[in-house]
């Protein structure tokens, strides 16, 4: 992954009242598809790389661009093993428009190898 | 190099019918534009080809331009009137050691054989030189004798038992096999098993094939050693969620994971960021992949903590064979999944204080290569692939196998390890939290079945 790249993942609220907890409830917490289409629309148009996943998009896009989407503010992360590379100042703000479908926004971490 | 030595050679079916013209020919200029010019009569290829057969040599391929085929070097000589010696290539200093092949010299006699008519069907053959890769790795794994290493994929099979499961037909063949990474590099090793060894790039990398780690190149070749006939797919990998989920799209059977999150630590719930790939994962499991993920190497790892995967730790055999917990791997109470222990189970992993056991393939100048591109590294990394390798001879058993099924089989089939401690807790007889059930023994897992 391009070290000056932003990832957000955004997680959509489910399209029932799903809570996911096991394999035999996560299905339940699937968002609306055509929810997921949406909001990866609206973002791509945004000028982000946003990939559906089965519960939200994946986004990815130079600082500047996310923190003007998401309207906050980043900086290099703590460093910890495991955590996120970047964090966020203040909250990761959903865009208005796309308010009433976003249950959450977070900065995913770089994972650790066993080797 | 003697007479029963294997050589492969091509042979080109003569033009002389007038429906080709001879790729030999001095004013021959092979191009895209006129290819179809020189692809051979079908039928006359067909015909040398079983011609040839019926004379004793091995048929590979019947191809457009060409036939492929080998047989031994005396048998050669002897249909074709000629005498193979030793070649060597120019620039020898460059090439692997002892590099030479065995081709007729430029003053050998040469004759297209008469027998079956084969002079009206054959116009040249020629043996093929084993190629050099130019990356310089060896594509066998060296014998370092410093200390008492595991070679793959021989010594990794023999331990796991599934050596006994490959000789009975079961080598996870038509079982796709898919393991998001930092890269997989196409050793020579690979091609030189006749592996099905593919990768793909998740959206947000580049290059699947460029490994600078040599993690996911060397992890793969754990796969093969219990999985050979697995098809592999390896996804380079960025963001781990959406590596997972490119892996889920593949539709594979079976996944392995070798990395986690260190962050399962008491007093701890999980963060949101990570909720995103709890639910991809649990999501592959509901749909019946069989998810495997390495415990850790003393990491408190997310998502080896969840329930619903196989959280694979590390068990250590010597040279004598005895065996024992790995001090190198995790072992721990979960305390985001309250009531979970990790591992479930264990494959081979190296000791304190660098786990160097498994010798592997990795990309020259890779972090992990230790010399001519090859590594050794054998933590919990290590044990997730050789397990998922088991869990694909399983699925190629039956394939209605459920996650929790091949789980529950791994653990009431494996060989108990009762001595030892992993990086915080102490094996005993019967099952224990630093080895969950201990070493997962491919054979008594399949008879189980059968």
């Amino acid at each position: 992954m391009d070290g000056n790249l932003v990832e957000v993942e955004v997680l959509l609220k489910p399209a029932g009242a799903g809570r996911a907890e096991t394999t035999d409830t996560v299905s339940s917490r699937k968002p609306n598809p055509g929810d997921i289409e949406r909001s990866r629309r609206w973002f791509a148009a945004r000028g982000l790389n946003a990939y559906a996943t089965e519960f939200g998009v994946v986004c990815s896009g130079p600082k500047a661009l996310v923190e003007e989407v998401f309207r906050t503010k980043l900086m290099g992360g703590c460093g910890g093993s495991g955590m996120p590379v970047f964090q966020a100042k203040a909250s990761l703000t959903p865009p208005d428009e796309l308010a009433e479908l976003i249950d959450s926004i977070t900065l995913p971490g770089r994972p650790e190898f066993f080797p | 190099m003697t007479a029963e030595t294997t050589v492969n050679f091509e042979v080109v079916v003569n033009a002389e019918d007038g429906t080709s013209r001879s790729m030999f020919a001095p004013d021959a200029v092979p191009a895209i534009g006129n290819l179809d010019q020189y692809r051979a009569n079908r039928e006359r290829s067909i015909l040398a080809a079983r011609r040839l057969a019926n004379n004793g040599v091995t048929i590979n391929d019947v191809g457009d331009f060409s036939i492929s085929a080998a047989c031994p070097a005396g048998k050669f000589e002897q249909l074709f009137s000629t005498k193979l010696t030793e070649q060597y290539m120019p620039d020898r200093e460059r090439l692997p050691e002892n590099y030479r092949f065995l081709a007729a010299g430029p003053d050998a006699p040469w004759r297209v054989p008469e027998i079956d008519d084969l002079s009206e069907l054959i116009e040249n053959a020629y043996t093929q030189a084993d190629p050099v890769f130019f990356a310089g790795e060896r594509p066998l794994p060296p014998l370092w004798t410093d200390k008492f290493r595991l070679r793959v994929p021989v010594d990794v099979a023999q331990i796991m038992e599934a050596s006994t499961v490959h000789r009975r037909g079961f080598t996870a063949k038509g079982v796709r096999v898919a393991m998001p990474d930092s890269g997989f590099y196409h050793h020579p090793f690979f091609q030189k098993q006749g592996y099905n060894f593919l990768s793909v790039t998740a959206p947000d990398e580049l290059d699947h094939t460029a490994d600078s780690s040599g993690h996911g190149t060397g992890e793969a070749a754990n796969l093969f050693a219990t999985a050979p006939g697995a098809n592999f797919v390896g996804i380079k990998m960025g963001n781990p969620t959406l590596a997972f989920k490119t892996a889920v799209a593949l539709r594979p059977q079976v996944m392995t994971n070798s990395w986690g999150y260190p962050l399962d630590h008491p007093g701890t719930s999980m963060p949101n960021w990570l909720k995103p790939l709890h639910l991809v994962v649990l999501d592959a499991v509901a749909r019946g992949i069989v998810v495997c993920f390495s415990a850790g190497n003393g990491h408190l790892a997310f998502p080896a903590s969840m329930p619903e995967v196989i959280a694979v730790g590390g068990v250590h055999v010597d040279k004598n064979l005895s065996y024992e917990a790995s001090n190198y791997a995790s072992s721990f109470r979960s305390t985001w999944f309250p009531g979970r222990k990790v591992p479930d189970i264990c494959g081979l992993v190296g000791m304190q204080p660098s786990a160097d056991y498994i010798v592997l393939p990795v990309q020259k100048g890779a972090a992990l290569e230790k010399q001519k591109g090859w590594g050794a590294f054998s933590g919990t990394s290590a044990a997730s692939p050789m397990v998922a390798g088991v869990c694909a001879l399983l699925k190629q058993a039956d394939p209605t196998l459920t996650p929790d099924e091949i789980k529950t089989l791994l653990q009431y089939t494996a060989t108990d390890v009762a001595k030892g401690h992993s990086q915080y807790d102490s094996a005993g007889p019967g099952p224990d939290l630093a080895t969950g059930y201990g070493l997962v023994n491919a054979a008594r897992a399949i008879e189980a079945i059968l």
